[in-house]
């Protein structure tokens, strides 16, 4: 049997001649191994960074306060080399955690404020985006139905965080994002 | 108890190595059906986290899957499909947008069995350990596999010693393979029991003799 397992692999790989050497009952079995083995080997690997944000989907400890922190799970500008990120161009981001996740688009607005766009998952209810800036004052905007929601910021606000209410309870709460560069 | 249920409750139970495990395990087999479906590096990168999402959420209604490979199979060819349409939409309101929505090179798609296969023979490489899986990939599972001379250069290992330790792979992935559903129907005897335990969507050994 040792044999016919290692004949079967080498006919099945184009190792030896097929009607040089006798059939066994392992062909079919080798044929499918060599083709799968062949595909995966074709393949390729899952890069590492995205483990690591998917690693990241793992429960994390809310501040006070806040029922779950939602961490960063994609940031579109991480697979992009910096210099051809384009000034102007949006940047998509995506953070979750227990209780669903948030994705947002990020950009400079026509009056050089900050535009953002995004949907909310899996919170249910009436629910408010608030965006917290570290300068001025505090937006918070209606979630609609379909979990979609639109904001702005005037501009020179600075780096700002996102979180998801309900009624005067916060579901959850992103961390510090940046604004995107003008021009 | 299945090893990917038990896995799932590792995950359920709060367990971050559990998590980490079931991510290794499947995140070749999901990239690989996101490359598969034709979408660009940025577009996978995007529906992978969205199926590492989707698994984190439906977590408590696979506790008792036996196997994970089909369900994660789908649900990221649905995602991959999704975000396909999603790109197609772009493009059709602005011509100027320059994300590619597919890759013409991509491959046909692969039917669910054809993907457990696929992963029965990655968890098997990775059980019998890198020796094994260099030397098998470089005989067997390359389109164009050099000599015996070749592949012993380029292992480092002496031309001699190929054909024994071959064999010892060769046994080793046959009876993982076995394990795992793969079978080699009409061939004796069966193998011991390997590492992880036979799988199938609905619990039932597959392509196994009793």
């Amino acid at each position: 049997m040792d044999d016919a397992l290692a004949l079967a692999f080498d006919r099945a790989a184009g190792r030896c001649d097929p009607v040089r050497t006798a059939a066994s009952a392992f062909d079919a079995f080798a044929g499918r191994v060599v083709a799968a083995g062949r595909r995966v080997t074709a393949l390729p690997g899952c890069p590492r960074p995205l483990l690591r944000h998917a690693l990241d989907l793992f429960e994390v400890r809310a501040p006070r306060g806040v029922a779950a922190a939602w961490r960063l799970l994609f940031d579109s500008w991480d697979a992009v080399v910096p210099a051809t990120r384009g000034a102007r161009g949006p940047r998509f981001l995506r953070f979750g955690g227990r209780g669903g996740n948030l994705d947002v688009e990020v950009a400079v607005a026509q009056d050089e404020g900050v535009r953002l766009r995004g949907t909310v998952d899996g919170p249910t209810g009436a629910l408010v985006v608030e965006i917290a800036p570290r300068r001025g004052a505090r937006v918070r905007v209606p979630v609609a139905v379909g979990g979609a929601f639109e904001a702005s910021l005037p501009r020179g606000t600075g780096p700002f965080t996102l979180a998801v209410c309900a009624g005067r309870t916060t579901l959850s709460r992103t961390g510090r994002i940046p604004p995107p560069p003008r021009g | 108890m299945s090893d990917d249920a038990a896995l799932v409750r590792r995950c359920l139970d709060g367990d971050r190595a559990g998590w980490a495990e079931l991510l290794e395990r499947y995140a070749d087999l999901v990239y690989g059906v996101l490359h598969r479906a034709g979408l660009d590096k940025t577009s996978a990168a995007d529906a992978f986290q969205e199926v590492s999402v989707l698994l984190w959420k439906s977590l408590p209604r696979l506790k008792k899957v036996a196997s994970l490979v089909p369900w994660i199979a789908t649900t990221t060819k649905r995602v991959a499909w999704r975000m396909k349409q999603r790109a197609k939409a772009r493009v059709g309101r602005d011509a100027a947008v320059a994300r590619p929505e597919a890759d013409p090179r991509k491959a046909p798609d692969l039917a669910v069995s054809a993907l457990e296969e696929e992963q029965a023979v990655r968890e098997a490489l990775a059980t019998l350990g890198e020796r094994c899986r260099r030397l098998l990939t470089a005989l067997y599972f390359q389109d164009n596999p050099g000599g015996y001379d070749d592949v012993a250069e380029r292992l480092g290992i002496p031309r001699g010693s190929i054909g024994p330790t071959r064999q010892r792979c060769l046994e080793g992935l046959r009876r993982e393979l076995l394990a795992r559903g793969v079978g080699d129907e009409g061939v004796s005897p069966a193998p011991p029991a390997a590492s992880r335990p036979a799988r199938d969507v609905d619990g039932r050994a597959r392509g196994i003799r009793p």
